[in-house]
């Protein structure tokens, strides 16, 4: 079918491009810009209130950029939405669930609203209670599935009319460590299947496992993109060491006030805390420096700054 | 001289060409069937499967349903024994339409105004919205479920209404008329109520 409309220059995938969104004079979203291709997924990480949702919503039709484009698979969300919403599976943070319904009967009014008739949606109801294990609750109300099996469900009807992008805002949200180890399993078939996944949490360790690649968003603003490791390692300069000095702590104190590479020295005791802005290296020379000095170390712990502190460190806390 | 092979003729044989005649009528009926479903508006098709399972339907169309067989043995016992030599009619029918007018006029309109307005609340609007339904097919969705439950209120009450007209006294133009306004009204009632579930004062602002 030659479909014709608003193309990205880079066809797939998504793309957010200059994106801003203002509801009075609050700006949500602000000239946030940057690519998913086509098959891999993508961590949109942020606090509450950061713009998450707003650019999800923007990017599943459902809103309007005030200024700039999003495209999904090419397609551009203003000028398109039609076209979008073919290839885009939505799942919002809410369940968004019938009374009186069963699972079955669920799916089947979702692949109806999509367009699919006959042998095609029955294909597509057994694929997707198939993929998502909800087989056997099939003829069950959906007012008795437990949170993680309501989850599945809404994954499922994401799923139901074959999207090529999927996005999921915060679908790991309120479940239990089993539920969410089994969702990232589904995320990683999706994904090998050549799916574009966009999925938002406020937890960088829950996204760390999932995602090739993660942005980091506060305040409408993208603080940071890349991988994982990257966006770790950009901010893993600094280190927090802890030593134990059995000899004067104040000499030992001294010395680190005057080095460049210590900061927020904290003196505990016979504990000395302080972020070394450095790599090992320059950490074990440091600590042979303290040992020359004559301060006699007997206790040195040294560690990397969690997901969670690179996340607290790119982020300001500004809106929660 | 050589014969033709004529083949006797065999009573199961012809059974099981009868049993396959009919199997493939009745896939034709079912793929028919399935092909005018497909057809249907998906909101009529979940919204009906909805109403029908719905304890609101059970209720209504219970009490309706006992409450027309009470009316049409009190009706009938308080027109003894004129109901034997004078048209009676008339006074049944007026029984049976308040009897009508209760599910049309108030039950139906507003469990369509319910359904839109939770369609709202609970955010599955939304997930309609990226689907490929417009606005209008989810409206006119909504309406024609209301409708038919409109005619299974109709239909329930169809043999006390035809058990009326037998005991004399009206004519069938005008229980046509009659029974077309009140049908006439509920449709716009419930498209009232479609109209003010977006409107509800929880989301005005």
């Amino acid at each position: 079918m030659n479909e014709i409309g608003y193309h990205s220059v880079d066809a797939g995938g998504i793309e957010l491009h200059r994106l801003h969104r203002l509801f009075g004079k609050t700006v949500a979203v602000r000239d946030v810009s940057f690519k998913v291709p086509p098959g891999s997924v993508f961590g949109y990480i942020g606090p509450n209130g950061a713009g998450k949702t707003t650019s999800m919503r923007i990017l599943a039709t459902l809103d309007l950029p005030t200024f700039g484009d999003a495209f999904v698979d090419g397609f551009s969300v203003i000028h398109d939405p039609e076209l979008v919403r073919r290839r885009l599976g939505f799942m919002p943070d809410a369940f968004g669930t019938y009374r009186d319904v069963s699972c079955a009967e669920y799916l089947d009014f979702f692949a109806r609203a999509y367009g699919l008739v006959g042998r095609q949606r029955a294909q597509r109801l057994q694929w997707v209670t198939d993929f998502t294990g909800i087989r056997d609750m099939r003829n069950k109300p959906i007012s008795g599935l437990s949170k993680g099996m309501k989850q599945r469900l809404c994954l499922g009807r994401a799923l139901i009319h074959d999207p090529e992008v999927l996005i999921l805002d915060e679908p790991a949200a309120g479940l239990d460590p089993r539920a969410r180890i089994e969702l990232r399993k589904m995320i990683g078939n999706l994904a090998a299947e050549n799916k574009t996944l966009l999925v938002s949490s406020h937890i960088l360790t829950e996204l760390a496992e999932m995602c090739d690649r993660v942005g980091i968003i506060e305040q409408g603003r993208l603080l940071a993109t890349g991988t994982v490791e990257a966006i770790q390692q950009a901010q893993q300069q600094t280190r927090e060491v802890t030593i134990r000095v059995l000899s004067d702590t104040d000499a030992t104190l001294a010395i680190l006030d005057a080095e460049e590479s210590c900061g927020r020295v904290i003196v505990d005791g016979r504990l000395l805390r302080f972020e070394f802005h450095g790599d090992l290296d320059a950490q074990a020379q440091l600590v042979a420096f303290l040992v020359r000095s004559d301060c006699l170390i007997a206790e040195v712990i040294s560690h990397q700054k969690s997901l969670e502190d690179v996340f607290l460190q790119v982020t300001e806390g500004l809106v929660q | 001289m050589t014969a033709a092979f004529q083949p006797e003729a065999n009573p199961t044989s012809t059974d099981t060409d009868l049993a396959s005649k009919w199997i493939r009528r009745l896939q034709f009926a079912e793929a028919k069937c399935q092909s005018i479903g497909d057809a249907l508006n998906p909101i009529l098709v979940k919204e009906t499967r909805q109403a029908l399972k719905s304890r609101q339907f059970l209720v209504t169309f219970s009490l309706l349903l006992i409450a027309s067989f009470g009316w049409s043995v009190a009706g009938s016992l308080m027109l003894m024994p004129s109901i034997y030599y004078s048209p009676s009619a008339p006074t049944l029918l007026v029984g049976y339409y308040f009897l009508l007018a209760v599910p049309m006029l108030f039950v139906v309109p507003l469990a369509a105004y319910r359904s839109l307005a939770a369609e709202i609340d609970d955010g599955t609007l939304e997930l309609l919205r990226v689907t490929t339904l417009s606005p209008m097919q989810i409206v006119v969705g909504k309406l024609c479920s209301a409708m038919l439950q409109m005619m299974l209120y109709f239909v329930a009450l169809i043999p006390c209404v035809a058990y009326a007209y037998s005991l004399r006294g009206t004519d069938l133009p005008s229980l046509i008329v009659l029974l077309g306004i009140v049908l006439l009204a509920a449709v716009q009632l419930t498209i009232v109520g479609l109209f003010l579930a977006p409107m509800a004062t929880g989301r005005a602002g």
